[in-house]
């Protein structure tokens, strides 16, 4: 119900973040819970990107093209989608002769993508079928992967995506994993911190009831000359509420699991796109392996606000980089509304997010509260 | 193994056992001795103690005194020549060391840098005091002004009028070379910079009049003894006027500046100057480790763990008035983020220091504890509790340890082997039993071997090559099971009381204790006892003591010879 209103309310994600905070105090499911007693683990991330097998047979119809018809840019669309477009940017930049196709996809007529095929997918069965017949509420039809270990109904359709884009690629013959480099290089560079927390842990193996807590940081995240996690830095958790997130969950057999909820974290791409950005993510679920020496690591999945997605990839994009990376913005943005399987709009029934599946990796971390309130990660020996 | 080669390790197991045991025997003796003299008032020792002493001023005390004389906006670039440990000091190196010809090329590319600083555009006007009538030529009376103001703070006493004079007529006539009246001036106070009585701290004697035939320092020697051991830097001005009063050649004058040193901030400096000195904290500076085994490790990691312990050395001496002992067993420490990681505590502040205290469980507690202690003492890849164990002896308890013997087969406690023992107890177990090594190695490693909890960096573990760490041990009869009861069997030690009183005293005379001066320390010894062992006390007591101004005259230096065994030159 708050979703439908504020998509009504907020419209396009070019206004979108303007209804930021908004959305935040209504759609944030701030757990006000009590602090639950028992120990905390406190993480850092040291990665924190999408997870992706990169599969031979991913995209059988080959990868995205950048520049389809030559270097022209796709035709503006008509005059119904141009007004999307802000009357005073629109009038400048048809003087100089063209509209930012990243800025507004909407503007441009949809020039049909190459998207993933493939069979095999990291990510978790998030709306709980294994058949693309079989549509369960709130989501809509789409095809299903095979989990790298074989669980059926994995549901990623961001890979079909990304996974088909040049530059996303570990396997491309031209800038490849150029996008992850960007990525990590912004978090060595203490651009962008997340940090994970574990409160009310009775048993490290088995606990049917923890709290876990995703913060963004302003402090930067440590790294080695091996460009390894330092492990045991204390880290401030962001004042800014937007950036707070709790879920449930409980601990099977070392292993971290919770149960879905949004969240909403600080994100940076990199030099290339210049601008921190949300990573808003809906239905979000962890399963993260504690390990003996303090690391953890682990899936994060859930459907990733398309408006978000887009905002965090591509709409920063100056002109010659989708060129140079291997896509149209346009074409991903109807790629991935087309691809979109969660969170439908009650009134279009079109869905408002996309199946996505990240890979942590995180090493012990002392987080610091606000008002001084301290959690730290067990002083077991990390070594 | 025949008889004869028996004999041979036999004899040298003997000589290297009887050369420890010896050295500790004979200082362990001087601790028991001072704690069981009745304390009494100070026997008068005028007369005695060393003599007149030239003592070249450190780097600290070179930037320090630059800093309060012109400001600290003055730059001070680069390096210095490096100071000499001598009996365990820097301080009693000072007296020993001469400036070299590299040396003083420095000294003058630093005075000529400092000079025409202080006459530059930007400051002149704060500095100078006066403005030149024309400024291509010669100003006597500005000249003047300004020389015997800087004359008198840099060479810690106001200069004869001879000497002023020839400052004044240097400035003149070269500014009448370079046409430039600052040009000048500043090749005059280059020369004040370069000069022995800047660059040396000078002991000056006079006639003691309450003691006919003998002398004493005069006024400014006194005041720069003070300022140097109180403040580690140049007497400031109301000192100097002080002295220029003969006000500290009375009981009453001399307690009253004392006193107001002692409650100044700047005590801190002192203190830190006097431990960064007996902690051989300049080696902190080519500290090495390893990399990969230790990631954590970096230079601003050993800053701060230098930093570390001078806070809670100070917090704990000077702010708490804490007892001196009790630095064996503190828990109480200050904390960067930089230093969190690697003792593995949470740190609320993002940017600098805030107090931390270490729980029961952390197994920390006391100074050798810290990684400025732990990390400084050992191998770039390891830890090393023979170095530890030693440093405790020497730096701690003054107990010199002699060096290994040249014939010492290290290959037989190589860790590479293929029979290599599990820990490092394992390998010196193998020393200890080793006759040749016995002597030394039992004094040391008990101590390092409680300490093993940490590794090369000081961070803390409970296994090695998945055994659990024995850190049980004895220290002088006294047995502990780990680090805390190491501290305990520290801070009830004579050996360390008596350490630091010997050593303070060395610091604050720069030379080793002459043997006519053992019955001071003693009661020095007893004195701080009786006090509480509060190191504020301890100072005042050597600052007014007539002990620390006398001055021997005459026939060379036949009581001179050391007292301390620590540290052979």
């Amino acid at each position: 119900m708050t979703t439908s209103i504020l998509k009504s309310a907020c419209g396009s994600f070019r206004v979108y973040s303007l209804c930021a905070a908004a959305a935040v105090l209504m759609c944030a499911p701030m757990d006000v819970r009590a602090e639950p007693s028992g120990k905390t683990k406190g993480f850092v991330l040291s990665h924190f990107w999408y997870a992706m097998p990169f599969e031979p047979d991913d995209c059988p119809e080959g990868l995205a093209v950048a520049l389809p018809g030559g270097i022209n840019p796709p035709k503006l669309y008509d005059a119904g989608r141009e007004g999307d477009v802000p009357p005073h940017l629109r009038t400048r930049q048809r003087a100089v002769g063209e509209i930012d196709q990243c800025k507004f996809p909407q503007a441009f007529e949809d020039p049909i993508m190459r998207t993933g095929k493939g069979r095999v997918a990291y990510g978790l069965n998030l709306d709980g079928t294994t058949s693309a017949d079989d549509v369960a509420p709130n989501t809509c039809k789409h095809e299903n992967y095979t989990g790298v270990d074989g669980t059926p109904g994995v549901d990623n359709q961001l890979y079909r995506v990304l996974g088909c884009i040049n530059a996303y690629r570990a396997d491309a013959k031209f800038q490849q994993h150029v996008i992850r480099d960007f990525i990590a290089s912004a978090r060595q560079d203490g651009q962008v911190t997340t940090l994970m927390e574990v409160t009310g842990i009775d048993d490290a193996m088995n606990d049917d009831e923890v709290e876990v807590g995703f913060y963004s940081s302003t402090n930067p995240t440590l790294y080695d000359a091996e460009r390894k996690g330092v492990p045991y830095a204390s880290l401030t958790v962001s004042d800014n509420p937007r950036w707070q997130n709790k879920v449930r969950g409980k601990i099977v057999d070392g292993v971290v699991v919770t149960e879905p909820g949004d969240i909403r974290l600080d994100h940076y791409q990199g030099q290339a796109l210049p601008k921190h950005v949300d990573m808003y993510m809906r239905g979000a679920r962890l399963r993260l392996e504690l390990h003996e020496d303090g690391t953890a690591t682990g899936e994060l999945a859930g459907y990733n606000d398309l408006e978000s997605v887009y905002n965090m990839e591509f709409a920063q994009a100056p002109p010659v980089l989708p060129k140079s990376w291997g896509y149209k913005c346009p074409a991903v943005y109807e790629a991935i509304h087309r691809l979109a399987d969660g969170y439908p709009d009650p009134e279009t029934g079109k869905c408002t997010a996309i199946s996505t599946a990240y890979r942590i990796e995180a090493v012990p971390a002392f987080l610091i509260h606000q008002k001084d309130r301290l959690s730290g990660t067990e002083t077991a020996s990390a070594e | 193994m025949t008889v004869a080669t028996s004999m041979i390790i036999l004899r040298y197991a003997l000589r290297s056992w009887w050369k420890c045991s010896l050295s500790i025997f004979a200082a362990m003796l001087v601790s028991s001795c001072a704690v069981q003299e009745t304390a009494s008032p100070p026997p008068s020792l005028t007369g005695e103690g060393g003599p007149p002493s030239v003592r070249r001023l450190t780097e600290v005390q070179y930037r320090q005194s630059i800093a309060d004389i012109f400001g600290a906006e003055i730059k001070i670039p680069g390096p210095f020549e490096p100071d000499i440990r001598r009996n365990g000091l820097l301080a009693v190196g000072t007296s020993e060391v001469a400036v070299t010809r590299a040396g003083f090329e420095r000294y003058d590319a630093l005075a000529r840098n400092i000079a025409a600083q202080v006459t530059d555009k930007e400051n002149r006007a704060r500095l100078l005091g006066c403005v030149p009538e024309n400024s291509t030529t010669a100003d006597a009376a500005c000249t003047t002004q300004v020389l015997k103001h800087y004359g008198r703070l840099l060479h810690r006493r106001p200069l004869d009028p001879e000497r002023l004079a020839a400052y004044v007529q240097t400035a003149a006539a070269e500014t009448r070379r370079l046409g430039d009246y600052y040009a000048g001036l500043s090749f005059a106070l280059a020369g004040m910079l370069v000069a022995p009585e800047f660059l040396f701290r000078i002991d000056f004697a006079e006639p003691d009049p309450a003691n006919p035939g003998r002398e004493r320092l005069d006024g400014y020697s006194k005041a720069s003894r003070l300022s140097f051991l109180l403040w580690n830097t140049t007497p400031d001005d109301a000192l100097l006027a002080a002295a220029g009063r003969g006000e500290l050649d009375s009981k009453s004058g001399l307690a009253a500046h004392v006193d107001r040193m002692l409650t100044s901030p700047r005590l801190t400096d002192g203190v830190r100057a006097f431990f960064s000195d007996m902690l051989e904290f300049e080696d902190i500076e080519t500290v090495s480790k390893d990399g990969t085994i230790f990631p954590r490790f970096s230079r601003s990691v050993m800053n701060d763990a230098e930093e570390q312990t001078l806070r809670t050395i100070t917090d704990h001496l000077i702010s708490r008035n804490g007892d001196y002992r009790d630095l064996f067993t503190t828990r109480h420490t200050f904390m960067t983020r930089n230093l969190g990681i690697v003792y593995r505590v949470p740190v609320a502040a993002e940017e600098g220091w805030e107090p931390y205290e270490f729980s029961e469980d952390d197994g920390r507690a006391g100074l050798m504890t810290q990684i400025s202690f732990l990390a400084l003492h050992g191998p770039p890849g390891r830890s090393s509790p023979t170095l530890r164990g030693m440093a405790v002896r020497e730096l701690l308890m003054c107990q010199h340890v002699p060096s290994p013997p040249g014939n010492v087969d290290f290959s037989e406690f190589e860790a590479s082997s293929e029979a290599s023992p599990v820990t490092v107890r394992d390998r010196l177990t193998a020393h200890r039993e080793n006759p040749v090594c016995a002597g030394c190695h039992k004094i040391m490693d008990p101590i390092g071997l409680a300490l093993e909890n940490f590794d090369g960096l000081g961070q803390y573990r409970e296994t090695e090559n998945g055994s659990k760490i024995d850190t049980s041990g004895e220290l002088d009869g006294y047995t502990y099971q780990d680090v805390t009861g190491l501290g305990e069997a520290l801070r009830e030690s004579p050996a360390t009381v008596s350490c630091l009183v010997n050593n303070a005293y060395r610091y604050a005379a720069g030379r080793s204790v002459s043997n006519a001066e053992k019955q001071w320390l003693n009661w020095l010894e007893d004195n701080f006892a009786q006090n509480g062992y509060r190191l504020p006390n301890l100072l005042r007591e050597i600052a007014t003591s007539d002990t620390f101004f006398a001055v021997s005259t005459g026939g060379g230096d036949t009581n001179h010879a050391a007292l301390s065994e620590t540290g052979a030159d």
